[in-house]
């Protein structure tokens, strides 16, 4: 039994340790230790309050300080993070009942290489303050494995639980829109190399998409194909100027 | 009672059966039973609990899942609202998965249980407490829903509201658990409607139900959302079988609507003492809680019965709007012309973004 002064630093939204602390002798905390999975990754907590919620363990025990604390009630979504699959609000989660459970935390997605989900949310969330973006995130990457082109009120639907007072939801649907497309194109990709396609054969495949006489004559080597539309209008001035 | 004294002085139990998890509560009465946490972790953040001793028992297999028998579907107290949703859930309970839809976010549906929605907040002749709303309540009281407890002395089986005691708190006595939820199974149409302070996750003002029960021919109705238990509005159910096409599953007179709505949100009596959503929505007008209540009971009752010859028209729509498709096409390729419109993403799924 170890009270809330020794553990280090006390369940912060346990109600009164102040007033815990003064009866010290009399108010038993009831602790336990356990073992988180988080990200893959065997967590041991020793010596945990058993009120403590998941957030809490993962923010202040483990560290993993990409899962947010809004509201501590549900209602704000800033602290989903995935467990064994389906996004959960971590706040209402008691630590040790998520022992034995994969737990997905915003870090594994986005530190060091952000994934589609979080360039998305930059690109088009990016002006905001962004204190829901990472709990946004995981809800969209539970959405997007489960519905690959979520229309906007699927998107409304999931987003429902997370409030985001700095942008207007249109962001979110956009920034859905593009992280759906970047998977989709990955999963072909990926695809593709799976068919064991060579990258000549890829080449061979993509070809009549640069048909066009003016890429030719540029004598263009391989162009991936925003560049190949970015050139274009150069490459048809340069071709104009030969004819006159 | 071995087991039960070595797992009283465990500080966290994760029974593996209900048996195991009544040993664990009848050597510990003091436990907290946690099943999503949904409710309990919300009061003990906020400090109005503080824990000693949990049982979790969402690990429990007996008390997850949905069985479906001939005469009645059993539903599990552990169940999440996410496999309330299910399609197969949908087909055949409608009202109950629109409800479990209506509750929260994912992010809490996902860990919300039946039996959580039930039985959280104050006890009977316990102090005031902030209970959950019970929107699921409010389906199961109409479609005649019977409650299964298990304690150590045996089963006993009793109506769901039988659960709530006339002060509204749960009358559950300590080392009892609500085990299932068995649902006569009556195929008729049903609506569920619920209107929050938001459009998205929030308290709702006003929930309510509606069951119909083709062999018997009668409707069943009930009201909750503002007190601490869902009530049935039996003259509003029996005025309403009167009126109802039963050979068609439809409604004859338009006017059944508004009228049907109007004795609902008329018997609508909101008890001054704060009730399970009180404590949030107790600053709403009275008037605005009644026109609330209007509003979802005759949209339930559109959705759950639609007014006669109203499924034939849009039948005849719907045809129309294919013959005019099939026309257009065949016109087009007699004239040559091109046969897609000159927008994007007429291809199949990503048949453009491939092509990059």
């Amino acid at each position: 039994m170890s009270e809330p002064g020794l553990s280090g630093p006390g369940p912060e939204d346990s109600g009164t340790p102040g007033s815990a602390g003064v009866q010290s002798g009399a108010v038993a905390w009831a602790t336990a230790g356990f073992e988180l999975t988080v990200n893959g990754v065997a967590q041991p907590v020793s010596d945990a309050w058993i009120g403590e919620n998941l957030l809490f363990v993962l923010r202040e025990r483990l560290g993993f300080t990409a899962v947010k604390d809004g509201c501590g009630e549900g209602e704000c979504g800033a602290c989903t993070v995935l467990m064994d699959g389906q996004p959960t609000a971590a706040c209402l989660v008691p630590a040790v009942a998520a022992a034995g459970r994969e737990i997905e935390t915003p870090e594994l997605h986005a530190v060091p290489q952000p994934d589609a989900v979080a360039c998305a949310l930059a690109a088009h969330a990016g002006a905001g303050c962004g204190f829901c973006l990472p709990g946004i995130g995981m809800e969209l990457r539970a959405l997007l494995a489960r519905n690959a082109k979520p229309s906007a009120a699927a998107i409304r639907e999931a987003l429902s639980g997370h409030r985001c007072r700095c942008l207007p939801p249109e962001r979110f649907i956009a920034a859905t829109d593009q992280a759906a497309t970047a998977l989709a194109r990955e999963q072909a990709r990926v695809q593709a190399q799976a068919e064991a396609l060579t990258q000549a054969e890829l080449d061979a495949r993509a070809q009549p998409m640069r048909e066009s006489p003016v890429l030719k004559s540029a004598n263009y080597g391989r162009v991936p194909a925003q560049g190949a539309s970015r050139s274009h209008p150069a490459g048809e001035h340069e071709q104009s100027g030969v004819r006159a | 009672m071995g087991s039960g004294t070595v797992v009283a002085e465990r500080a966290v139990t994760f029974p593996g059966s209900v048996r195991e998890a009544l040993d664990v509560l009848a050597a510990c009465p003091d436990a907290t039973v946690v099943a999503g946490g949904t409710e309990v972790m919300a009061l003990v953040n906020a400090g109005a609990v503080v824990p000693s001793r949990l049982v979790v028992i969402d690990r429990i297999e007996e008390l997850r899942g949905v069985w479906f028998a001939d005469q009645e579907i059993v539903l599990g107290s552990a169940t999440t609202c996410m496999d309330l949703m299910h399609s197969d859930v949908r087909g055949v309970l409608p009202a109950l998965a629109q409800a479990a839809r209506a509750i929260g976010a994912p992010g809490i549906r996902s860990r919300a249980t039946l039996g959580g929605n039930l039985l959280s907040g104050k006890r009977s002749g316990g102090p005031t407490a902030p209970a959950p709303t019970r929107d699921l309540l409010t389906v199961l009281v109409a479609l005649n829903a019977v409650a299964v407890c298990r304690s150590a002395d045996g089963w006993r089986q009793i109506p769901v509201l039988e659960l709530y005691a006339r002060d509204g708190g749960v009358d559950l006595p300590p080392g009892e658990l609500l085990t299932a939820l068995r649902v006569p199974m009556s195929g008729g149409p049903q609506g569920f409607m619920k209107v929050g302070t938001r459009a998205g996750a929030a308290r709702p003002l006003v929930t309510f139900a509606l069951a119909a029960d083709l062999p018997t021919r009668t409707v069943t109705c009930a009201i909750g959302g503002f007190s601490p238990a869902a009530v049935r509005v039996d003259h509003a159910g029996q005025w309403l079988a009167e009126h109802v096409d039963w050979e068609n599953c439809a409604i004859p007179d338009p006017t059944t609507y508004p009228r049907f709505a109007r004795l609902i949100a008329e018997g609508l009596v909101v008890p001054s003492s704060a009730g399970p959503a009180g404590w949030t929505t107790a600053t709403v007008p009275q008037e605005y809680r009644e026109l609330a209540a209007e509003v979802c009971a005759r949209r339930a009752l559109v959705r759950a019965l639609p007014p006669a010859g109203w499924l034939e028209q849009v039948a005849e729509y719907q045809q129309r709007a294919e013959f005019l498709r099939h026309r257009a096409k065949v016109e087009r390729a007699e004239r040559g012309l091109r046969a897609e419109p000159p927008v994007p993403g007429q291809g199949a799924g990503f048949e453009g973004m491939r092509g990059e």
